[in-house]
């Protein structure tokens, strides 16, 4: 049962008023490990469809007090961000924007609820700045990330260049129905009239299918060339997992992010880091980036709950 | 400049809202912002803060409301249609009477479907006075085959193919069950209530000041549609404002739209506000 949720603000390390909501269990079911569900960028403290909204009435059901909050710059929060383009505001917070942020939230619900332990959640950017945080402070007990991404997002980089044989199958297969379709002539008009990508359009009607097994390397090597994996990903993620801190990373299936993860870190690093007592990763099948089925989102909750229940 | 972050009630339910208020100079006219449908809302939320914060600051007094299902406020949007959207701006408007008492005058300011749902409600209501629609989805049915034609783009991305075609949805819809878009479950009879919204239909009963702003990325000559809606009012201007679409995904973070507020600004200075 949930007492009524209450607005709250409290002031960043640059004074700026940080807006949330914070959900509080009835006192019989109150659990001492606060949730705390980080924003995952521009959609804010309430996330896409309303993810982080369902997730917290979840949690709250079950003993935990959850705050959802507006980092500076975003949602209701006060503060300004300069970046011209989305690229580079996601970039900025995979390398940390937001850390200090969320020390600021649990410096503010140690000191106005007495709070002392907590758990950090949250989709994409809120994944990573979740992971950062995790490995610089002791009161962080818990990690639960969706889509964590360990790569880094800038508007310098052409994303074509990364599209997993996956993503350009896919691709050419929409190529190939435009090419026959009449109805799709607004396409055609693009094409005739220069404003096509025709580099990536080739490059997916080229490809082979089944795609060869080199074209996997082939691709990790441009990342590797181009440098954009995120470097504060593996110490903190190093850092937190040999702390014995319990972490639950739940990625989507067919999300870019999680054959970025498999690719870029488990497998160029130590894959056996899945079989860490304190580490789980699931990964919801078919899903997109953002869990958008219902099905899918009860099963990312299902299963967030479950760990819960397992590890507190 | 206060902000005042606070849930009120609507019948059984609660709505999230923040009241911006100004500090001095107060103008005495106040405004309940209404946001646009599902995921454009959360795109464009920054756009409406920033404004909000803008108006404010010259002595404007501002409401912004989630309605039940959206955002922070109660409900699931499954459970929402046009009547409990309609009844939740009447309890805005209540509230921001309630709560900001030196207010005189009202106005209703909405984006896209905000700025429908403003339209339809300035109808209704007896006490507003200015009206100021930004890109009003003017035409709901081409709006719900705009939604229906996301539902078969997620189809295509996750099992490349398409499993439910338009017509399939819209009878899964008939049949009492619920489609998803974006992350969102649609049932037949909003879709239905929306499909059947046409702003151009009818006169537009609103007697007061309405202010119609085209946004587009590179304005050049006013549309048609936006041409026959101002017709359709009394006393009605139209512009249009250069702007991104910020309430859908681009490539530039959009936290404000400054031809956007300008024109809204200057048109408010100069009828008198």
């Amino acid at each position: 049962m949930e007492i009524s949720p209450t607005p709250v603000s409290f002031p960043n390390s640059n004074g700026h008023r940080l807006f949330g909501i914070f959900h509080q269990p009835s006192a019989e079911r109150f659990r001492k490990e606060c949730i705390i569900i980080l924003s995952p960028g521009i959609k804010s403290r309430v996330a896409p469809h309303r993810l982080y909204v369902k997730m917290a009435r979840s949690f709250v059901d079950l003993g935990f007090p959850v705050l959802r909050f507006d980092f500076y710059g975003l949602g209701d929060s006060e503060g300004e961000l300069e970046e011209k383009y989305a690229a580079d505001f996601y970039g900025s917070v995979q390398v940390g924007r937001y850390v200090n942020d969320t020390i600021c939230a649990m410096d503010w619900l140690e000191q106005e609820h007495k709070m002392s332990k907590f758990i950090l959640s949250g989709l994409c950017g809120g994944a990573i700045t979740g992971l950062l945080t995790a490995a610089q402070d002791n009161r962080v007990s818990g990690l639960h990330s969706l889509s964590i991404p360990v790569i880094l997002d800038s508007s310098d980089i052409i994303y074509d260049e990364f599209l997993t044989p996956a993503e350009l199958r896919r691709r050419r297969s929409s190529y190939i129905g435009k090419l026959l379709s009449m109805s799709a002539w607004k396409s055609w008009v693009r094409f005739f009239t220069f404003q096509s990508d025709y580099r990536l359009i080739f490059r997916s009607l080229l490809q082979s299918s089944p795609p060869k097994k080199e074209k996997d390397g082939e691709l990790g090597r441009k990342m590797k060339k181009n440098d954009i994996k995120n470097p504060l990903f593996p110490t903190a993620f190093e850092k937190t997992v040999s702390s014995g801190k319990e972490i639950l990373f739940i990625f989507a299936e067919a999300d870019r992010l999680y054959w970025q993860f498999k690719e870029n870190f488990i497998k160029k690093n130590n894959v056996s880091v899945y079989n860490q007592d304190n580490f789980n990763v699931y990964v919801v099948k078919h899903a997109n980036h953002i869990f958008s089925f219902k099905k899918w989102n009860n099963e990312v909750i299902d299963k967030s709950l479950e760990w819960l229940e397992n590890k507190y | 400049m206060l902000e005042t972050p606070f849930f009120f009630p609507n019948k059984a339910y609660k709505l999230f809202g923040v009241l911006h208020e100004p500090l001095q100079n107060n103008r005495n006219f106040g405004f309940v912002f209404i946001h646009p449908f599902a995921e454009e809302k959360l795109w464009a939320h920054r756009i409406l803060v920033n404004f909000a914060r803008f108006l404010a600051r010259d002595g404007f007094t501002i409401l912004r409301f989630d309605f039940m299902g959206h955002g922070d406020s109660e409900g699931e949007f499954q459970d929402s249609s046009v009547e409990t959207r309609l009844s939740d701006i009447e309890a805005a408007l209540l509230t921001l009477k309630t709560r900001a008492t030196r207010v005189e005058k009202y106005g209703l300011l909405g984006l896209r479907f905000g700025a429908t749902m403003a339209a339809l409600a300035a109808d209704k209501l007896n006490d507003i006075d200015t009206l100021i629609l930004w890109e009003p989805v003017i035409e709901g049915d081409k709006y719900m085959q705009q939604i229906l034609r996301s539902n078969l783009a997620t189809q295509n991305a996750v099992y490349k193919e398409i499993r439910h075609t338009r017509e399939q949805l819209i009878e899964i819809l008939k049949e009492g069950k619920t489609i998803n878009f974006d992350g969102y479950q649609l049932a037949f009879p909003f879709y239905k209530q929306i499909s059947e919204i046409n702003l151009l239909s009818d006169s537009r009963t609103f007697q007061g000041r309405t202010l119609i702003i085209q946004i587009e990325k590179n304005p050049k000559k006013p549309s048609q549609k936006h041409t026959t809606l101002k017709e359709n009012y009394n006393k009605a201007d139209q512009c249009m404002a250069t702007a991104e679409p910020f309430w859908k995904e681009t490539k530039y973070f959009c936290s404000q739209a400054n031809d956007l507020y300008n024109n809204t600004y200057d048109w408010l200075l100069n009828h008198g506000n």
